[in-house]
């Protein structure tokens, strides 16, 4: 189901960022709403289920294609 | 949240508070036995013209919808957090594609107004202090389809919390009626089923940027033609036919810059791959800019898709082949949206003896344009409480 390569580049990004490493003490900045992966994900839902429904392509949000009769 | 201006104190205690929301883990965001509730109201006005798979050939794919939403989350322990999201829909689409990919009806009259009701509930559990579980079940109903879901994942917090590794799984059994062109009517009982697998990551890279990403499987199986959707073969209404399985590939990254305490920056891509052939990338960018002291926030998003004509799409087809589409949804397409999102913290009030805390409140709207004709506006408000 999952192809090797999505895996490998998945497995790359992570070996390559994981030795980041931001001390407690310098984490306010990014700490703040607007730096948040959504700082609105009730609205952001129904905008995915929308591209979900409009658009060929699923995957990388929260609506994966189903419970819409959509194919 | 802004730590410039706070004391160290402070400082330290909103990071601790901001934690929570910066691995999108909101669970731990409320105190014990506390709730917070959102009211969403979505509105939906979508105009199009060139839809071939319009049953009686008209194009048009114009549908008006309304869907108020509820949002509920409950702290039931220190651990433990409880969650639900209720919607209902209310559209009409006078002969044209509903929202979900249907077709109005015969004739240009439409079926008229129609309603779905969803819903999805959830708990989720922190096993240690570096990680959670979390699951759901749900469902989904209209008069053309009714779907049930279950969701089952964990998220992992690794080296001092500058990484977080999630991974969850998602299984879809929906049941269609679709449509017997010949008759005119609709067959019960076409069943599908969608298995979804995503994983994703998020890496602190420096103290103004956030990397995070991920990868999603998804395979569908069983009758995945569009409820109403037609082709034309040389002047005669076909029902649409495709394959009874897709297996679809996505991945994505998403790069979030400070470039000050207010300001900051969101560019995310996606690469999309099936086999059925279609491809699609997709960029979105939003600008945010805190206000009034971070009592309130604005953001600017522009989003662009590009997507491959799918295999088995042609505008008409000369004879009947194996599978065939004229879904517009299917064919090759640029679009563009624009958005505007504003947000807005209130103060706190009592109202009946309860302690309403950390009430706010949202205006945002959407313009959407594809190169086939499809537009669609979308208009969001929202209002959200604690007590």
């Amino acid at each position: 189901m999952f192809k090797i390569q999505n895996i490998f580049y998945l497995l790359v990004t992570m070996t390559i960022f994981s030795c980041a490493n931001v001390p407690q003490i310098d984490r306010g900045r990014i700490s703040s709403r607007i730096m948040q992966i959504d700082p609105h994900p009730e609205e952001s839902y129904f905008l995915e289920e929308v591209n979900a429904y409009r658009e060929a392509s699923v995957g990388g949000a929260q609506a994966a294609g189903g419970g819409c009769g959509c194919n | 949240m802004v730590a410039t201006k706070l004391s160290s104190s402070k400082k330290y205690l909103k990071l601790f508070l901001g934690l929570p929301l910066l691995f999108s883990k909101s669970y731990a965001q409320l105190e014990k036995g506390r709730t917070k509730v959102k009211w969403l109201f979505n509105g939906y006005k979508q105009t199009g013209s060139l839809g071939k798979q319009v049953y009686d050939g008209s194009g048009k794919e114009d549908v008006t919808a309304y869907e108020p939403a509820i949002f509920i989350d409950h702290q039931l322990n220190e651990k433990t957090n409880l969650n639900a999201q209720i919607v209902f829909d209310v559209f009409t689409n006078a002969s044209d594609t509903k929202l979900d990919a249907g077709t109005g009806a015969s004739g240009g009259e439409g079926i008229g107004w129609q309603t779905r009701y969803a819903g999805n509930f959830g708990a989720a559990h922190e096993f240690d202090k570096y990680g959670l579980w979390k699951t759901s079940i749900g469902f989904s109903k209209e008069w053309d389809y009714k779907s049930l879901n279950a969701t089952l994942g964990t998220e992992q917090l690794y080296a001092d919390d500058n990484f977080t590794l999630g991974v969850n799984a998602k299984i879809y059994k929906d049941e269609a009626k679709l449509m017997d062109v010949r008759n005119g009517t609709y067959i019960d009982g076409k069943h599908r089923n969608i298995y979804a697998l995503n994983l994703s990551f998020t890496q602190l890279i420096t103290k103004d940027d956030i990397l995070h990403g991920g990868t999603s499987s998804i395979k569908s199986s069983g009758n995945l033609e569009g409820i109403s959707n037609t082709v034309d073969v040389n002047g005669v209404r076909y029902e649409e036919r495709l394959p009874d399985d897709r297996n679809r590939q996505s991945l994505f990254v998403k790069w979030i810059h400070a470039f000050k305490d207010d300001v900051a920056l969101h560019v995310k891509y996606r690469y999309y791959s099936d086999d059925w052939e279609l491809f699609s990338n997709t960029v979105e960018t939003s600008i945010f800019k805190s206000l009034s002291d971070d009592d309130a926030f604005i953001e600017f998003s522009y989003r662009f898709y590009k997507q491959d004509r799918l295999k088995y799409y042609q505008d008409s087809f000369d004879d009947p082949v194996i599978f065939m589409t004229s879904d517009s949804d299917m064919q090759e397409f640029n679009a563009h949206r624009l958005g505007v999102h504003y947000e807005r913290k209130l103060k706190d009030r009592e109202v009946y003896g309860f302690a309403l805390k950390d009430l706010s409140w949202v205006l945002a709207y959407y313009n959407y344009t594809r190169e086939n004709k499809l537009k669609y506006n979308i208009a969001q408000t929202s209002l959200a409480l604690r007590f």
